[in-house]
């Protein structure tokens, strides 16, 4: 029995650490119909800052994460004014090749910059911390992050719902001639969209290297793990991001341990695949 | 549109750099030498330090070196003056390119031999690339035993396989039940699902079984994983009293990790050539690396003890990297100084007399533990063996044979809450 | 006689390189309604989204209140006084009705102005009051048109464009949407709109434009306009 609440809260934790990355996917797909295809590599530069902020500046991943946010916002921002913008309205291919284009770059510059090694933070506040209740252990770096991304999904769900700036955000996605008939300089709002994308997985970069080693590969599988959240939560659904973020998780640590643990993204993108051809716009899509 | 022209030549400049790699110029008299490993992709770090000592050998054979006590040293090239030109060419760790990449290097680049490949999946397409093209294969550190089981007549392995690895393992164990009351019944595996990972695993059970332990888990996973907590909960769920490890680069720091998170160690493990025996991870896992233990061919503790003519050379290669030889890395400089002795020896380029030297002589190696390598059936040297060490405060110290032993393993390995 | 606050000169316009309009000058006089009238496909919503900055004219200016807005992107419009409603209402449709006016007040950050003016849109129409949290796609194809009117208000446009009121409207509906804009008329916005009923649009008029292939063939008030026999024949079916 203990062994059943483990699996299933190490897929919860797995599970909210895969939401807080889906979601700036989720948001710039949403909004602007983009795949943006260096998310995964996102993660992984938010992942370098937080590494070289520890070990050079000894700032703790529960503070730089502010940095590692704030860093991915701008690299974010960068990415749609001189990338994504002067491909929007041209092919539809051309924003996914031209972030193709990006992903490679940045992996290779940073395999050239700071070589293939794996880099782990040793001594951080959080590492190596757990709760032991009985025969179950939470490790305190991943329930950190997972409460992180509960309050940043809840932040951004907020902003969406319940703020002008989220309707007009929602109203660009909608219909972004008419929210420029509304005042709205649509230019302007995928210019935060890709920042706000880009703040959501370096926060998670940024907390994440409290516990996983940093290397060029690491935003990989991360960013196919996103695409897949995506497109099963729905198209810039943020709840639909935390239920297929969750499932997937479940799903992967439930598999992993009652099947085999080689069998776990085999029942993963079974689930995937089971759900897009029952529901082909998602859990939550539109 | 000048922003747009300067922006893309700025791009190219920049991607051509990136591409640089491998570019030497050409001299005369001069012997290609494909080298191919894994550059990009998760096990570059490893292939780059393979790439790096085979560049030392290089070195050390084109240019005098009277202060080295090792073969081709003192003189100039081989065959009176011959250079070695070292073609490099990336796997990414992936068999379909590495193939691909042997094709070109054979066909376009024309080389005469090529050492690779580090992972066991990627050596053996490339090296049936070599074979059919009657061209040596040299290869270093691959372990999967089946790579010398093909009867191939161009290929030759310097490294001990995954078989002789396995029944070191055995063996050791059967040597802490009997010396240190270890206790050891059961045994899990923990390995990655690729070529090698499944070879070690396969030779590792048959190993277990002959001898008569029970097998209670048996792991496998997917490399590059975000997580691993499905298989160590597995294992944990099993609780072998020793696990046999084959986790490779980061695979191997997060099951460290994530065993130290959910507070479970099993007595003994044992890892095969992989993340442990990689100085910088053990640096990056500090503590936390401790008491593990592994098959070594090389560490510059048992260098300094018992090959103490690499010392010297290790300091061409650590200028390179930045960390000494490892068990694997040492293994391909190795690679290519055979060849360039036997090429010496037989006085000629022909492959089908320098493959007979090969078969036939017993070389001299002052960078192999045990200073020999002589090659049997399949390729395979004979003389390869490795020592187990376990792993304190990031040195690798011998525990077994108990010739060369320096400590007494810490069995069973200090639970994570008492260290 | 007031000046003109908008004018258009010698517009062309293409999509693609391909041309479709081809030198229209037309002026809007404070307080006026004027229509735009012609067949479909002869260039009139093509000028409506030219004035608004959602295209851009190959040649010729558009100037507003005397200060040339020829290049000014869409958005930018509205703070200048410009409101468009588009051709098919193009509401977010899956806001809310309140979601929709506010949004039309964007460009207003004062909130007891924003929420003067929804209390003024919601006395125009009552109806957006009783359905002001309901999604807006649920709603009626007239309670959507009027919603869209609406949200055109929320910017207190000096001027008002119209494109297409009567657009999938029962013709009871059609009359009830146009003596609104008469109403909004009557207190002071200025309105451009564009119809292809042409009747109707000119009984509420107080100058017309007529739109063939690109260019205007004929103008003048809407009086004249009804009253021409090019007009009755081509258009109404007379």
């Amino acid at each position: 029995m203990s062994t059943f609440v483990q699996v299933l809260l190490d897929g919860l934790l797995a599970g909210m650490l895969y939401a807080l990355v889906a979601a700036g996917l989720s948001l710039i797909w949403g909004v602007m119909d983009v795949i943006n295809f260096a998310h995964g590599e996102f993660l992984m530069v938010a992942m370098y800052l937080s590494y070289w902020l520890g070990f050079l500046a000894h700032i703790d991943p529960i503070i730089s994460w502010v940095a590692s946010g704030a860093f991915v916002f701008i690299l974010g921002a960068l990415t749609y004014r001189f990338i994504v913008s002067r491909c929007i309205g041209k092919a539809a291919m051309a924003p996914l090749l031209a972030t193709f284009g990006l992903s490679m770059f940045l992996k290779n510059f940073c395999l050239n910059r700071f070589s293939p090694n794996f880099r782990i933070l040793q001594t951080t506040l959080l590492e190596g911390r757990k709760f032991i209740l009985g025969d179950i252990v939470i490790g305190l770096p991943q329930l950190v992050t997972g409460l992180f991304s509960l309050a940043i999904l809840f932040t951004l769900y907020y902003l969406m719902k319940k703020t002008r700036l989220g309707w007009a955000i929602q109203a660009t996605a909608m219909d972004s001639e008419a929210a420029e008939l509304m005042g709205i300089n649509t230019d302007r709002i995928y210019l935060l969209v890709f920042g706000l994308g880009g703040a959501c997985v370096g926060i998670a970069g940024g907390l994440l290297t409290s516990y996983l080693a940093v290397h060029p590969e690491v935003g990989a599988l991360f960013g196919l793990i996103a695409f897949l959240i995506v497109a099963m939560g729905g198209f810039g659904s943020i709840p639909g991001a935390l239920a297929a973020a969750i499932i997937i998780g479940l799903v992967e640590a439930l598999a992993g341990f009652y099947i085999a643990p080689v069998f776990k993204y085999v029942a993963v993108f079974a689930i995937y695949l089971v759900l897009i051809m029952a529901r082909p716009k998602g859990l939550f899509g539109w | 549109m000048q922003k747009h022209k300067v922006l893309s030549v700025v791009s190219l400049l920049v991607f051509s750099l990136l591409l640089s790699a491998g570019c030497a110029p050409a001299a005369e008299n001069v012997l290609k030498i494909g080298v191919l490993f894994p550059l990009t992709g998760p096990c570059a770090t490893a292939g780059q330090r393979c790439v790096a000592a085979v560049e030392t050998a290089a070195e050390v054979i084109n240019n005098k070196h009277p202060e080295l006590d090792v073969p081709l040293a003192k003189q100039q090239g081989i065959l009176k003056g011959t250079k070695i030109q070292l073609i490099v060419a990336d796997t990414q760790g992936k068999p379909d390119v590495a193939k691909s990449e042997a094709e070109r290097l054979v066909n376009q680049e024309g080389v005469y031999t090529i050492i690779g490949s580090y992972n066991s999946s990627a050596s053996k397409p490339a090296s049936a690339v070599t074979e059919r093209s009657k061209k040596l294969f040299m290869c270093g550190c691959s372990s999967s035993a089946a790579l010398t089981d093909r009867d191939f007549k161009y290929f030759y392995r310097l490294a001990p396989t995954d078989k002789t690895e396995s029944k070191e393992f055995v063996e050791y164990i059967e040597w802490l039940n009997k010396n240190q009351k270890a206790g050891i019944k059961t045994i899990g595996l923990i390995y990655e699902n690729t070529e090698f990972g499944k070879h070690a695993a396969d030779e590792g059970k048959a190993a277990a079984k002959a001898a008569g332990f029970e097998i209670v888990a048996d792991v496998a996973f997917n490399p590059g994983a975000t997580n691993l907590n499905s298989e160590v909960q597995t294992l944990k769920a099993k609780n072998p009293d020793a696990v046999f490890g084959a986790c490779l680069g980061g695979d191997y720091t997060l099951w460290v990790r994530t065993m130290k998170q959910m507070n479970w160690l099993p007595n003994v493990v044992l890892n095969y050539c992989t993340g442990y025996q990689d100085p910088k991870i053990a640096q990056q896992l500090a503590a936390d690396g401790n008491f593990f233990m592994g098959g070594t061919g090389y560490s510059p503790e048992i260098g300094a003890k018992y090959m103490k003519k690499v010392a010297a050379v290790e300091k061409i290669y650590t200028k390179k990297v930045g960390v000494p030889f490892d068990s694997d890395s040492i293994q391909e400089a190795v690679a290519l100084f055979i060849l360039a002795q036997a090429i010496e020896k037989a006085g000629s380029l022909d492959v089908e007399k320098v493959a007979e030297v090969l078969r036939t002589t017993t070389f001299d190696s002052p960078l192999s533990l045990g200073g020999k390598v002589a090659f049997g059936p399949g390729g395979q040297n004979m003389k390869a063996t490795s020592i187990i060490t376990q792993l304190h405060n990031g040195k690798y110290m011998p525990v077994y044979p108990a010739s060369y032993a320096e400590i007494k393993a810490t069995v069973p390995m200090t639970p994570w809450d008492k260290r | 006689m007031s000046d003109a606050i908008l004018k258009v000169h010698d517009i062309h316009c293409a999509y693609d390189a391909v041309p479709v309009i081809h030198g229209i000058s037309l002026e809007v006089r404070e307080g006026e309604i004027v229509a735009i009238v012609g067949a479909n496909g002869a260039g009139k919503s093509t000028t409506m989204r030219t004035i608004a900055g959602l295209m851009h004219p190959t040649q010729g200016t558009v100037s507003f209140l005397g200060e040339d807005v020829t290049r000014t992107a869409g958005y930018a419009m509205v703070t200048k006084g410009i409101s468009f409603v588009p051709e098919g209402r193009r509401l977010f449709s899956k806001l809310t009705v309140r979601e929709n006016l506010e949004l039309g007040a964007y460009t207003e950050n004062n909130r007891p102005v924003i929420e003067e003016r929804l209390e003024e849109v919601f006395t125009l129409f009552p109806i957006l009051k009783n359905r002001a949290n309901q999604v807006a796609e649920t709603m009626s194809g007239g309670e959507q048109q009027m919603c869209a009117i609406a949200r055109g208000l929320m910017s207190k446009p000096k001027l008002l464009m119209l494109d297409e009121l009567s657009l999938g409207l029962m013709p009871s509906l059609v009359e009830k949407v146009l003596e609104t804009v008469v109403e909004i008329n009557r207190k002071g916005t200025t309105i451009l709109l564009v119809e292809q009923m042409v009747q109707e649009a000119l009984e509420i008029a107080t100058r017309g434009y007529v739109i063939q292939t690109g260019r205007i063939v004929q103008e003048g008030t809407a009086r004249e306009l009804l009253e021409s026999d090019s007009v009755r024949k081509a258009y109404m079916g007379m």
